[in-house]
């Protein structure tokens, strides 16, 4: 109706094309925020005229989207967000800051969670609005991160109006919507698929790689290292088809999806330390990073590696997931409420 | 259909898991289990015999319900790996001669194998077992004035451990499966499997032990 393939979405046929591309190391197509994370959103809890101008757009790669969450002052807390947006003839006007919007330099839309009702309680103060990127008075200014790469951003909002009906599902209603966008960034970051292919270019690393005329996976050191990896790689893969199935058969996983943003990313981190580690001197960070930087073996897992541990903080820091899957997934207390707060 | 794409239990091996865990709760209790422990072969006759009633017939599943029970049973080399070695390897007069024997339990064999499906499978569901004692205890143990789950110092290493063990799970699913249908991956995987699984094992099994503070080093709660 929207685009696509014009049939019913099959779970398992999609992971199978999915995996099949991943461990061939190409490109599966557009991958992007506006496809893996608004398009499902939009699917979910859009208007028709929503997902009609939208979803079709996105998933061709007319419109590329970046996601308006994390500010300065309210990262984890992120229902705390303060950037607001006031009603006036029939337009949203947004003001505030935003920060770690990725693909802001150069997308066509922001997905953007304001509050918009100040004097309701922190969860159901907030909309999300649809915006965007050449409003006037957004102004997206490029952040170096450590991997010597901007693909992030910070955006400011002077004055930005967005017309009233770009609001997804209602005023109040941002913090849900923004809930159901981050189930699917959070599946997004723990991709098991991935996970095994690096593994592949991390064997061929150690058998091209020697020290003395003695290649690394010779090594006791390293082939140990490597085959505990192996094990945890096997592991998630396996984790990872018994989810799928779980999905296809429409029952909740719980506690079982909980847990995959954080043993993937910290599987990913041990995977390129790995890496790092075999590279030697031209492991070390910063002697081949840079905007400039040739893609050379070393280049390409210096900036995975540094990047891994932007995604042990990024889509929800491993630390909250550990909150999430104590707190939900194995129904321990929460922390209680600072005594200021009560 | 490939079973990678239909990669979970069956109806069937759920209620088979069920009705296998429900016989092993009413029939080993921890006093039970604590009184095998110091007869001198650690094998309890009596729940061989229910066991062998129940008719096994998935070893993974039978070996992490056996597990979740921490019970006493010469499961693997009997029940699962010996029979399966004579079906596979064995000629026709041996396999006359052994199985029956099995079967009737005159014999049982203890086994030196890489496909151990049921072991590792017991490896995980037995740490299962000690991490939801450990949340029981962190729910309703109290210092400083609050329950001690709500600690994140607390909290988080138990969140870590479900985290290592659940994929754990899935893995020796994974490679009781290929020892059946994926002959190219099977030594592999079941290899990787029970490396994979002890390690994890041994470290929820500290921690968990660790969140039942003094009270887990004691021989009185039995986690060991």
């Amino acid at each position: 109706v929207y685009g696509g393939a014009r049939k019913q979405p099959d779970i398992m046929e999609a992971a199978v094309i999915a995996g099949e591309f991943a461990r061939a190391n190409v490109y599966a197509g557009l991958t992007n925020q506006g496809i893996s994370m608004l398009v499902p959103t939009l699917l979910e809890v859009g208007t028709d005229a929503q997902r009609r101008d939208y979803v079709g757009p996105t998933i061709r790669g007319d419109i590329i989207w970046c996601q308006g969450y994390s500010e300065p002052g309210n990262g984890s807390d992120l229902a705390n967000a303060q950037t607001k947006a006031d009603l006036r003839d029939g337009n949203w006007i947004a003001n505030g800051q935003k920060i770690w919007t990725r693909s802001a330099h150069y997308a066509d839309m922001m997905f953007l969670l304001c509050r918009t009702e100040p004097q309701a309680s922190k969860h159901k103060g907030l909309s999300y609005l649809l915006l965007s990127m050449k409003s006037p008075g957004l102004d997206a200014r490029s952040l170096k991160t450590m991997t010597g790469r901007s693909a992030f951003n910070e955006v400011f909002f002077t004055d930005v109006a967005v017309p009233e009906t770009q609001i997804v599902l209602g005023r109040g209603k941002g913090w849900y919507v923004a809930n159901v966008t981050s189930k699917h960034e959070r599946l997004m970051i723990g991709d098991a698929g991935k996970m095994t292919a690096r593994f592949a270019q991390l064997i061929k690393l150690l058998g091209t790689t020697d020290i003395d005329g003695v290649e690394l996976i010779q090594m006791p050191e390293y082939r140990d290292r490597l085959l505990r990896l192996h094990g945890e790689t096997i592991a998630w893969k396996a984790h990872n088809l018994r989810l799928l199935t779980e999905a296809a058969r429409g029952e909740e996983s719980g506690v079982k999806r909980m847990i995959v943003k954080y043993g993937g990313t910290m599987l990913g981190f041990r995977l390129s330390s790995l890496a790092v580690d075999a590279l030697g001197s031209a492991g070390l960070p910063y002697a081949s990073l840079g905007e400039d930087a040739e893609d050379d073996d070393a280049t390409t897992w210096n900036i995975d590696y540094m990047y891994d541990v932007g995604l042990t903080i990024g889509g929800g820091l491993n630390n909250i997931q550990k909150n999430i899957s104590g707190e939900r997934g194995l129904d321990l207390p929460r922390e209680p409420k600072a005594a200021w707060m009560r | 259909v490939d079973a990678l794409m239909d990669f979970g239990l069956t109806l069937e091996q759920r209620q088979f898991d069920d009705s296998l865990r429900d016989f092993l709760k009413d029939r080993l209790p921890m006093d039970r289990l604590r009184l095998l422990a110091e007869t001198a072969n650690g094998f309890d006759e009596g729940l061989w015999q229910g066991v062998i009633e129940l008719g096994v017939l998935d070893a993974a599943v039978a070996g992490e319900a056996l597990g979740f029970a921490a019970a006493p049973l010469p499961f693997t080399g009997s029940m699962a790996m010996a029979p399966l070695a004579f079906v596979h390897c064995a000629t026709q007069a041996q396999q006359d001669e052994w199985l029956p024997r099995i079967a009737a339990r005159e014999v049982r064999f203890a086994v030196a194998f890489t496909g151990l499906a049921g072991q590792t499978g017991s490896a995980t569901t037995s740490q299962t077992t000690g991490l939801n004692r450990a949340v029981a205890y962190a729910k309703e143990r109290i210092q400083f004035g609050r329950v001690i789950g709500s600690f994140q110092g607390v909290k988080y290493p138990l969140a870590d451990c479900v985290t290592a063990l659940e994929p754990c799970r899935a893995m020796v699913w994974y490679a009781a499966y290929a020892q059946d249908a994926l002959p190219e991956e099977a030594r592999l995987t079941a290899c990787h499997a029970k490396a994979h699984v002890c390690d994890v094992a041994r470290d929820v099994a500290r921690m968990t032990t660790e969140a039942h503070g003094g009270m887990g080093f004691t021989d009185l709660l039995g986690l060991h």
